[in-house]
């Protein structure tokens, strides 16, 4: 992981701290590159390498501080499941941090799993010693440990369980809470699709919408999706430029920033197909400008 | 002798073999539709007084193939009538089990219909089975009366299920009796190519044949819309299809896009041209597009997200919530357009 960008978390969650394992695994590799998980019980759960691109960490830290009240700002999300989460508990006053905590979409209690990032790359190595047989390949060949094995080490039964609630969280959690109290910059949805697309029908709109997408077609040079928020649907490009295909291929859910109303330009996407010509040729109802993962809730 | 005559001697053989009366059907939604689709064809009468006085699923003679429900028969007919058109269109599969269907010829087209034909997915021939169904319906009362069925349990109650081979030669036997087909002659085996049909099986089929063409654009998607905000509008569209949603009653939402725009189009499966929506991703739909309701404000969509319980605890997908949408416009005839030559 490039040293800016490292640098740039350590504003991002100061003044709280990068714990010191996590800052050296970053600056040997980026963790997503580990091409290993627990076998996986879901096609879905397929290509999902056991840590996240720290990318996906920098987004989902942006939505806790932003949307305070779910997941503390005292963790750090490094690995990212179907639905299941693994955060490390970040350094400061309270002290060195390091602590690995799942929690789970749904209420769950943030269950402690590893004592630290070096215990859970211990415990996958050992996985994968002693079952070297789960080798599977599908796309880019992953090395799978065995779960239940697995799930066994992510336990640390003396430790108890936060609770989900910030009444039930630690004296240390509330208080790294409150130093970002001055920092937060939601922005939330100020428009459903369907008004968007009635005030767009005659004349341009910017406006920030928010519901599931889904990837149409994309090349190089952007991508074509869909949004739908319960109220309508709307055909949107999103040129490369906006930097979001990495987050467009991993997450469903977002907050879209987007110009739309007549005259946008089809985005012509190269394709040797045919029909991706036809459907690139209609123009789109909105352009995207910025996107940001609905993450935790 | 008529045809409740025929049927009454039915309900008799099977009480007599130990068998429940059937009971009949709770209502008659399936016929009606199934009569309004096949119009100006006609059912043969004797198979629609049996589905009107049988609810099939009571009906406790288990055949080969399995005799169908109207709303079965409809689907299948649909799906010819949709897609290839394998067989004529005056062909209504009044039976099916695992890709075999008996087919009857339905009346209209100035022939007198009833004759029965099997004919499998794969087959590239109909085998003249019965002169007329009421052959056929008058070989289950033979054998139920020379007891040539094995009983069987069943969740719904015993079953007597036919012996199969017996059952086909007692048909040939009938077939040969009533000697030449009053419409084929000797003919026991015919082509299912269409250069081959009878004169009368390509009069039924010409009005389908021809109704499956493509017409051309009436408006453009953004016509459509814009006309739409004044009052209801219909249109002919013509553009490229991707698929939304599929809902529990099999309906399919569909995004058609031409070089103006997008629109959402809910496709009923009951709109003529259904089947041939998976054929071509090229389509020309007749649509009804009512007039643009008010701008709804926004919802909490992920309570709308309807999702299997091994879902729920993952971040929603598109086709989840694409229901609590109002759609655009509704299909109200589906055409497919012959994708364009060459790479």
């Amino acid at each position: 992981v490039p040293g800016e960008y490292i640098a740039n978390f350590e504003k991002l969650v100061a003044p709280l701290e990068l714990p010191g394992e996590l800052r050296r695994l970053w600056e040997r590799l980026n963790p997503a590159t580990l091409a290993v998980a627990p076998r996986p019980d879901s096609a879905e759960a397929m290509s999902v390498t056991e840590f996240a691109d720290p990318a996906f960490s920098w987004w989902a830290y942006r939505r806790q501080v932003d949307h305070p009240g779910l997941v503390p700002e005292i963790l750090l999300c490094v690995s990212a499941g179907v639905g299941r989460f693994r955060f490390v508990e970040l350094a400061g006053p309270h002290g060195e941090g390091g602590m690995v905590y799942e929690w789970h979409y749904g209420g769950s209690a943030f269950r402690p799993c590893f004592g630290s990032i070096a215990a859970w790359l211990g415990a996958l190595a050992d996985g994968l010693r002693e079952d070297p047989q789960t080798v599977g390949e599908r796309g880019a060949a992953m090395a799978w440990v065995d779960p239940a094995t697995y799930a066994e080490r992510a336990r640390l039964p003396d430790v108890p369980p936060i609770g989900p609630e910030p009444e039930a969280w630690p004296d240390s959690w509330k208080a790294a809470a409150r130093m970002f109290d001055g920092r937060r910059r939601p922005k939330p949805a100020d428009r459903s699709i369907s008004e968007l697309l009635s005030e767009s029908a005659e004349r341009r709109v910017t406006a920030t919408i928010e519901g599931v997408v889904e990837r149409r077609l994309w090349g190089d040079r952007g991508t074509r999706m869909l949004v739908c928020d319960g109220t309508g649907l709307l055909d949107a490009w999103c040129a490369a430029t906006v930097g979001a295909e990495w987050l467009l291929r991993s997450q469903r859910t977002f907050e879209v920033d987007v110009v739309a109303g007549p005259g946008l330009e089809p985005p012509q996407l190269e394709s040797s197909r045919w029909i991706d010509r036809a459907m690139n040729a209609a123009p789109p109802q909105a352009h995207v400008t910025g996107l940001r993962p609905l993450l935790f809730g | 002798m008529t045809p409740d005559e025929r049927i009454d001697r039915l309900v008799e053989a099977l009480e007599a073999a130990g068998a429940p009366a059937p009971e009949a059907p709770s209502d008659h939604a399936g016929l009606v539709a199934l009569q309004g689709e096949i119009a100006p064809l006609r059912l043969p009468d004797t198979l629609r007084r049996l589905w009107e006085r049988v609810s099939i699923g009571s009906f406790a003679l288990v055949t080969y193939p399995f005799l169908s429900t109207p709303e079965v028969a409809l689907g299948g007919w649909r799906l010819n009538r949709d897609t290839d058109l394998l067989v004529p269109a005056g062909m209504l599969p009044f039976c099916y089990e695992s890709h075999n269907h008996l087919l009857v010829e339905l009346e209209g087209a100035g022939v007198p219909g009833g004759a029965v034909f099997e004919w499998r997915f794969t087959d590239t021939s109909l085998r003249l089975r019965c002169a007329h169904v009421d052959d056929w319906l008058d070989s289950l009362v033979t054998l139920l009366e020379d007891r040539l069925f094995e009983r069987r349990e069943g969740t719904a109650g015993d079953r007597l299920v036919v012996d199969v081979e017996r059952h086909r030669a007692l048909l040939a036997e009938r077939l040969d009796a009533r000697g030449p087909h009053p419409l084929y002659g000797a003919l026991r085996v015919l082509a299912t190519e269409r250069d081959s049909w009878p004169d009368h099986w390509a009069r039924a089929t010409a009005p389908l044949l021809a109704a499956r063409e493509a017409r051309g654009a009436s408006a453009t998607v953004r016509e459509l819309l814009a006309a739409a905000r004044a009052a209801e509008a219909r249109a002919t569209l013509s553009g490229v299809r991707s698929n939304l949603s599929i809902g529990a009653d099999r309906s399919w939402r569909v995004l058609l896009a031409d070089s103006t725009g997008v629109l959402d189009v809910h496709c009923p499966v009951d709109t003529p041209g259904f089947h041939s929506l998976g054929d071509s991703p090229l389509v020309e739909l007749d649509v009804r597009a009512p007039k643009l309701p008010p701008p709804r404000a926004r919802v909490d969509w992920r309570a709308l997200v309807v999702a299997p319980e091994d879902e729920a605890a993952a971040e929603p997908r598109l086709h989840q919530l694409v229901p609590a949408v109002t759609p655009q416009a509704v299909a109200e005839a589906i055409r497919p357009v012959r994708p364009p030559a060459g790479p």
